[in-house]
């Protein structure tokens, strides 16, 4: 009988100290992988992320996992003595392990609801389990259908279309709805803190590749355009340059708005007609709001985008339901698709064993009739292929509805019955 | 085979298509793609099927009729939504497409009695250029009249604040202008391609002695006029780039669009020697083209 389990901790049963010693790198993964195929004889892949480490387990052939064993491995491989990790450490059996991994794979049990790394981590953590050869038939099965269910999510529902954090969104949602792309765009960063540096790193995931860097601070401008690959310049020559770029970032912690509406006048002839987009992120607001009514000029405060912001995560919240019912669909055909296996296995041995059968009697008995034509010979293996068919005919179909439609248990116990009462060898 | 396939099969499929187009303002769906694809090609197939039995079996001449015009030009027109669909699967052109189509089959249709060029006239060659010139005129018009709509709403969304409009992405606004300037520019190509074929074949039915088309012909003057229009505009546009040319440019296609409407209005509703109505007294083509 199948089985399987899912035996790790992630950010909903364990604080941040213990997921770090339990943490695993790729290299460390793949050893751990390694020295399991040596020492088990069962299928496993080890998922691991910053907020994750997961060793799903399963075996085709009714060997008891030992879920204490499998938690000794885990935590011998990073050297952590189990019992200090024991009240972080979950296990999940058959199907809430298969609804566990649909549900990270489908982002539904990420810290951000949606967030797109987390199924290229799956791929990964697949690939590396089939590569070392820790993947048999189930975990192939359970992992193509968790990426299905995951492809699914994507496509059918809005949980990965909407972004949920501020500087994601004003590049996302607004700045690639301005400008085709960002390589030929330069890209001016008013202030020097956190928030710059991680809107400086969306856009450059986006492509964008001119950028600089202007401070007050003229050492954090440095420090911040060199991390960019970009350049700094000094704080005087902020309008000088604001007529030169297309995509403006400011996060300054001015009081007072530092390109106010004359300022921008008196360089709007110079920028030809070209749009602007300007991410305001500082409070109070670096750029007057009278800008934002110039033409080609894209305004953007932190309350315009903390409005798409909230929108995008009630949207993704609404989208909950659907993304649920397709983990019921994939669960249910997962099920059903791993029964029918077994199933097949047990009909394939219980027809073979009675073909085996009926050539024994089949052979005695034309050894007897030695006269009897070829055409007789053929006529008397007709009838007992019709009648071996027709004697299997009935316990087979039960058998096989029962792998479509009930309970992975029921249909267990059919598969037990049928073994036993025709003495079938495995 | 051909002879079966009426207006009613590919209008029924791109009615299809533009109502799956239309549901991505109510829900998402993996799969309304590759259905509305199949609708719009299916549609595509029938129509060509149906062009083709026009042109080869029924000795028609394909652009003899505004019937034959408009449906030519909505077969060109959904070419084009295919292509479109294919390389953005996500931005809803068919939304504005399609109805461009169906709107240019329900005018041919409508206007099936009315005819343009006899088929035995002078010029066949210079003909030829002068009708498919305009011919993409109009899709070239009609493809410029949805970029340009496209790129006002969103640039009126993203001054609103907001990254879509409803369910709709639209393309980002640079490539929507990049699109229309590229368009403007391939009109000015075409009509200019357009007009001087026009002025040859008045030429060879001057030098036959066959009436000719007056310059002050209400569609010579309104195409003429929409090619200076355009060529002073480009020129305006690329030596001093006033501020504004991305939404100048969207109520360029805009107006291009218009004129071309008062020119199917004055072709079918007027005098104008381009075109000839069937139930006129007058003929006004039979004398552009009378050969004593």
């Amino acid at each position: 009988m199948l089985k399987l389990a899912m035996i790790g901790c992630n950010h909903r049963t364990a604080d941040i100290a213990v997921r770090e010693r339990l943490a695993f790198s790729p290299e460390q993964c793949k050893e751990t992988l390694q020295k399991w195929s040596e020492a088990q004889t069962c299928e496993a892949v080890l998922l691991a992320t910053c907020n994750r480490t997961e060793l799903y387990v399963a075996s085709e052939n009714g060997t008891i996992i030992d879920d204490v064993a499998v938690g000794q491995f885990l935590c011998g491989e990073k050297n952590v003595a189990p019992e200090t990790v024991r009240e972080s450490l979950i296990t999940l059996h058959d199907d809430e392990a298969v609804s566990h991994l649909f549900h990270v794979a489908g982002s539904l049990d990420s810290m951000v609801l949606g967030e797109p790394q987390i199924l290229s981590q799956v791929k990964t953590a697949y690939q590396m389990a089939n590569e070392i050869g820790t993947a048999g038939t189930v975990l192939h099965g359970l992992f193509q259908a968790s990426l299905k269910v995951a492809k699914r999510i994507v496509g059918e529902t809005e949980i990965h279309q909407r972004r949920t954090s501020i500087p994601s969104v004003a590049v996302a949602d607004f700045a690639m709805q301005i400008f085709e792309r960002l390589d030929d765009k330069k890209t001016l960063a008013l202030g020097a803190g956190e928030m710059a540096d991680e809107t400086l790193r969306y856009l450059t995931d986006q492509g964008a590749k001119s950028i600089l860097v202007i401070n007050r601070s003229p050492d954090r401008a440095e420090k911040l355009a060199k991390q960019w690959h970009g350049r700094a310049d000094v704080w005087e020559n902020r309008f000088a340059r604001l007529a030169e770029v297309d995509l403006v970032v400011s996060t300054t912690g001015a009081t007072e708005p530092i390109v106010r509406l004359d300022d921008y006048l008196a360089i709007e002839s110079r920028r030809q007609g070209r749009p602007l987009f300007v991410l305001d992120l500082a409070v109070p607001r670096d750029f007057d709001s009278a800008i934002g009514a110039r033409e080609n000029v894209f305004l953007y405060s932190v309350d315009d985008l903390k409005e798409t912001c909230e929108r995008n995560q009630q949207s993704r919240n609404r989208e909950l339901p659907k993304a649920e019912k397709i983990i019921r669909q994939e669960r249910c055909k997962f099920w059903r698709d791993m029964r029918s296996r077994e199933t097949g296995s047990i009909i394939r041995r219980l027809r073979e064993d009675w073909k085996s059968r009926k050539e024994a009697e089949l052979t005695r008995l034309f050894h007897k009739l030695p006269n009897i034509s070829e055409a007789d010979q053929r006529e008397v293996r007709y009838a007992f292929d019709r009648l071996i068919n027709k004697l299997l005919h009935p316990p087979l179909e039960s058998l096989r509805d029962e792998a479509d439609q009930s309970h992975h248990s029921v249909t267990y116990l059919l598969q037990d019955a049928i073994s036993r009462l025709f003495r079938l060898k495995d | 085979m051909f002879s079966h396939v009426g207006m009613i099969c590919f209008t029924a499929c791109y009615l299809a298509a533009f109502l799956l187009e239309c549901s991505r303002c109510f829900f998402r769906s993996g799969v309304r793609g590759a259905v509305m694809f199949g609708f719009a090609a299916a549609g595509w197939i029938a129509h060509t099927a149906y062009l083709y039995h026009q042109i080869v079996f029924q000795d028609g001449h394909l652009f003899n009729s505004v019937q034959g015009w408009m449906i030519a030009v909505a077969w060109a027109l959904v070419i084009l939504y295919l292509y479109l669909t294919v390389y953005f699967p996500k931005t809803p052109f068919g939304l504005f497409l399609l109805p461009l189509v169906l709107i240019a089959i329900g005018v041919g249709k409508h206007f099936a009695a009315a005819a343009a060029f006899p088929p035995d006239s002078v010029g066949q060659i210079w003909r030829m250029v002068h009708v498919a010139s305009f011919l993409l005129v109009t899709v070239t018009i009609f493809l410029g009249f949805v970029t340009g709509l496209m790129y006002l709403l969103q640039a009126a969304n993203l001054k609103r604040r907001r990254p879509k409009i409803g369910r709709l992405k639209l393309p980002p606004l640079e490539w929507l202008q990049t699109a229309n300037s590229r368009l403007t520019g391939f009109l000015i190509v075409l009509l200019a391609v357009g007009i001087l074929t026009g002025f040859a074949i008045n030429r060879l039915n001057l030098q036959n002695q066959n009436v000719s088309v007056s310059p002050l012909d209400p569609m010579v003057i309104v195409t003429i006029g929409m090619f200076v229009f355009l060529l002073l505009f480009t020129v305006t546009l690329k030596k001093w780039r006033p501020v504004h040319e991305g939404k100048r440019l969207a109520l360029v296609t805009l107006l291009c669009f218009a004129a071309m409407i008062i020119m199917l209005a004055l072709a079918l509703f007027s005098s104008s020697a381009h075109w000839y109505q069937k139930n006129k007294t007058q003929n006004p083509i039979e004398i552009y083209f009378r050969q004593d």
